[in-house]
């Protein structure tokens, strides 16, 4: 019995450190948000026909190695980064001539985010945007390729 | 000499035969030679055992004496009983609820975490497909920590097919 009491001294301590780690780890969530967007072109070809891509950073290549993806290369085409206010959206990010994005930021890492094809709004969607999670958009492209949008929090509190 | 015939001269004499068993077992003595051996052997024997017996002597009656050891055997006997601690209120209820309550407590944090760690943000994603031509997979990686959405045509006659110019890409 005088072990058990110790067991359950251990638990309620235990669940105090939990509690003071979860409380000391929220952070506010009205700051601005530092998105950084790429538009990526999967391809089985070892080199892109267009000179001014270039090859992904290795930590999304690696992410992206162990994706479902099959594709054996990954060419950055564009990639831009943007600061959003608290309850902010930052409209009409274009990625390429058909390509677009509106990210608004809803506090607390999360993220609106409008997808545009060819100027048509696609979908909407809403999404936890941690930091090292990225959100991937992604679609077929011509001859067996694919694009890419990922859209990564770059500065995220936790 | 059979073994009742012993038996017999060693009541006889001990003084337990009746009158008439007692003549005959004089008669047997008187003509007997082995008889004669056995009684004077018998007589021999309860002789020293009588000498030798260690004599006790109780300092209180036989009564009085028995009833004592009754008493003590009655004692070792009864349950002991066990007195109660006097204890406070708190002590009282440390040693009733802190184990029941950190039990309790543990779960209570399981089912917490649980709840804060389980969903991805996959699982918390929403998600409204604004176009009657496309479809969407969700993917999520829980190891590899990346959400992926994957966009395809839903027919043969949207505007995305074939191949979703999306990134605007092109193969010379």
């Amino acid at each position: 019995m005088k072990s058990f009491r110790f067991v359950a001294v251990l638990l309620w301590a235990a669940i105090g450190l939990m509690a003071a780690t979860l409380l000391t780890g929220v952070a506010p969530a009205e700051e601005p948000i530092r998105i950084q967007v790429t538009l990526v072109w999967g391809t089985n070809d070892p080199k892109s026909p267009d000179p001014k891509h270039k090859a992904i950073g290795a930590a999304l290549a690696r992410k992206l190695s162990k994706s479902p993806f099959r594709w054996k290369n990954y060419f950055e085409v564009n990639r831009q980064m943007v600061v959003i206010l608290p309850e902010k959206e930052k409209a009409g990010i274009k990625m390429s001539d058909n390509c677009a994005l509106d990210i608004k930021n809803l506090g607390d890492s999360r993220i609106e985010t409008k997808l545009y094809g060819k100027s048509k709004l696609l979908e909407i969607r809403k999404d936890p945007l941690p930091k090292d999670w990225p959100l991937i958009l992604a679609g077929n492209a011509e001859n067996d390729t694919a694009w890419l949008v990922v859209i990564e929090n770059v500065d995220a509190a936790r | 000499m059979n073994q009742e015939l012993q038996l017999k001269l060693q009541a006889y004499l001990d003084g337990e035969l009746p009158d008439g068993e007692a003549a005959e077992a004089r008669e047997l003595i008187a003509r007997d030679g082995e008889a004669q051996a056995l009684v004077a052997e018998l007589a021999n024997t309860s002789a020293a055992l009588a000498g030798h017996e260690a004599e006790v002597k109780l300092p209180e009656t036989r009564e009085f004496y028995w009833s004592k050891i009754q008493r003590e055997i009655a004692r070792q006997e009864a349950p002991v009983a066990v007195p109660e601690p006097v204890d406070s209120w708190a002590g009282w209820a440390w040693r009733r609820w802190l184990p029941v309550s950190g039990v309790a407590a543990a779960l209570c944090a399981a089912v917490l975490l649980m709840v804060l760690s389980g969903n991805s943000p996959a699982q918390l994603a929403e998600a409204e497909l604004r176009s009657d031509e496309m479809g969407a997979y969700t993917y999520s990686d829980q190891q590899e920590k990346m959400t992926i959405v994957w966009f395809y045509d839903r027919g043969n006659d949207s505007q995305f097919t074939p191949a979703p110019a999306v990134a605007n890409i092109h193969r010379e």
